[in-house]
């Protein structure tokens, strides 16, 4: 599967904390701001180098130290989740 | 070493300054005795737009079940949102000047945000931008053509809205006498002279030098205006941590001295000192006891820009107006009178329920009548407060006087 960030969606580390923001035309589909974990972070930070949710599972289970089965659950979990704040669409919806 | 002891001040205006000092000095704050009120501290930082601050040297010990850490890491979020925001908004305004080929620069808290250790938490209501007078017509077209709505809030300043970014775009620097009779504003049109070019921009950064001489004559303005919080002498202080070794602080004080506003700066330079425990790379002031205090009580009692301290600051505008007149008091006070009673053409245009007037400045007698009438049935309890001002405020106006003079004003 693959995704999209939608354009104007920034994440911002600040002092430690994670904050993915809603910038520019974005605000107007999604929560201004979102706390993410560091988890969380690493894998909006390799959304935003690859779309494809195979090789984020790849690169998570590198850095994690795990299978990308043991990563899938969790990582898809996230892609929901910031999927139905609109943070991100899957690619078959362009935005 | 530095002094830094103020006594007198509340646990909670102590405790603030020293949350401030610690953050310029890059260390974490230990937390205060118990008994602090913390929403008296939630809301000084509130004022004084520095509650981000604030929330990132204590959270380290602020307990998650209590409010004022929910507070204070709200406006952390909402600092950081409206500074990226701001950021990714002034990219697209990048390249969209860049490429209608408008030469612009930024000022204050939009370029001298980068010397702060974080920068997302320097607050701002706007973003400064100033073009070139011939650009006006062009820049104004483009940014409306973007969805921004404009406000014209004075001649030389347009405000551009759009969501919850806002641009004022000047055409020059600085619009109003500050002190004597400098001409301020011819003064900072040579700036366009101290800009130095970025790569593939039509946008230009203003050299540090200058921009320090801006700050100083922006500080001045709103003092002598009304009032301010401490977040201009936080920018000196970042300004010249950041860029005081590149700075050519000969020429700033040669500079200060044509502005009148040498004096001035060695008062803010004294007083960085004793707030922040930091010298800033020129001559200081010496500032005394009774003087710290009260520039200090007036900082913490106006907030940001006067705006908490609004019936003092009242007096404010009418001292200035005093100040500039020259005149003997009860010349001063009579004039102020009939003004008020009489105000001018160009004033009255510019209230909307009196703009009958514009381009028709015969109709102003009918404007004054029909003035007269509608603060006697509806306000003439205020109206009748500001036309015994000069007589009820003058001890006021007096010792707004006077600590001017003590700030070099």
């Amino acid at each position: 599967m693959r995704y999209r960030i939608h354009s104007g969606v920034v994440l911002e580390t600040v002092c430690g904390e994670h904050l993915l923001l809603a910038t520019r035309a974005s605000c107007a589909d999604c929560p201004y701001v979102q706390q993410l974990n560091d988890t969380a972070a690493f894998f909006w930070r390799q959304l935003e180098k690859t779309p494809e949710t195979e090789q984020l599972a790849r690169a998570a289970a590198e850095k994690y130290s795990l299978s990308e089965a043991e990563i899938l659950p969790g990582l898809q979990r996230f892609l929901d989740s910031m999927e139905e704040l609109g943070y991100i669409r899957r690619e078959e919806e362009a935005i | 070493m530095t002094q830094t002891a103020q006594t007198g001040f509340s646990p909670e205006e102590r405790f603030f300054l020293q949350v401030l000092r610690d953050h310029v000095h890059g260390r974490d704050t230990a937390p205060p005795p118990d008994g602090l009120n913390w929403d008296r501290l939630a809301r000084l930082a509130h004022s004084q737009q520095v509650s981000g601050i604030v929330y990132v040297q204590c959270r380290a010990w602020l307990r998650d079940s209590e409010a004022v850490r929910t507070q204070l890491h709200e406006e952390f979020y909402s600092a950081v949102y409206y500074a990226v925001s701001r950021r990714e908004d002034i990219r697209a305004l990048e390249t969209a000047f860049t490429a209608a080929d408008i030469p612009f620069l930024l000022v204050k808290g939009a370029e001298v945000q980068s010397c702060y250790p974080v920068p997302q938490l320097r607050t701002m209501g706007d973003t400064d931008v100033l073009i070139h007078p011939r650009d006006r017509a062009r820049a104004d077209a483009l940014l409306k053509a973007q969805g921004y709505t404009c406000t014209v809030e004075c001649p030389a300043v347009w405000s551009y809205r759009r969501g919850p970014v806002k641009y004022e775009v000047h055409d020059h620097m600085i619009y109003e006498p500050v002190i004597g009779d400098v001409d301020y504003a011819a003064y900072f049109e040579r700036a366009w002279e101290h800009v130095r070019p970025l790569a593939d921009s039509s946008r230009v950064q203003l050299d540090e030098s200058c921009h320090f001489l801006y700050l100083i004559t922006h500080t001045a303005k709103h003092l002598v205006n009304k009032g301010y919080g401490f977040r201009p002498f936080l920018d000196l202080v970042f300004l010249c941590r950041s860029a005081g070794e590149r700075m050519d602080w000969t020429w700033i004080a040669q500079e200060l001295r044509a502005l009148r506003l040498e004096r001035f700066a060695q008062v803010c330079t004294g007083l960085c000192e004793r707030w922040f425990a930091v010298r800033l790379p020129m001559e200081k002031a010496e500032i005394r006891a009774d003087f710290f205090r009260s520039a200090t009580e007036k900082m913490l009692r106006d907030g940001i820009f006067g705006q908490e301290n609004s019936e003092e600051n009242q007096v404010a505008a009418v001292t200035k107006a005093l100040r500039r007149a020259a005149l003997p008091y009860p010349l001063f006070a009579a004039r102020l009178t009939v003004q008020r009673l009489f105000p001018s053409y160009r004033d009255m245009r510019e209230i909307p329920w009196y703009a009958f007037v514009d381009g028709r400045p015969w109709l102003l007698p009918a404007a004054w009548v029909y003035r007269f009438g509608y603060v006697l049935r509806h306000k003439s309890a205020r109206g009748r407060a500001v036309l015994t001002q000069p007589l009820t405020e003058k001890k006021q106006m007096e010792q707004r006087g006077r600590a001017l003079s003590e700030w070099g004003l």
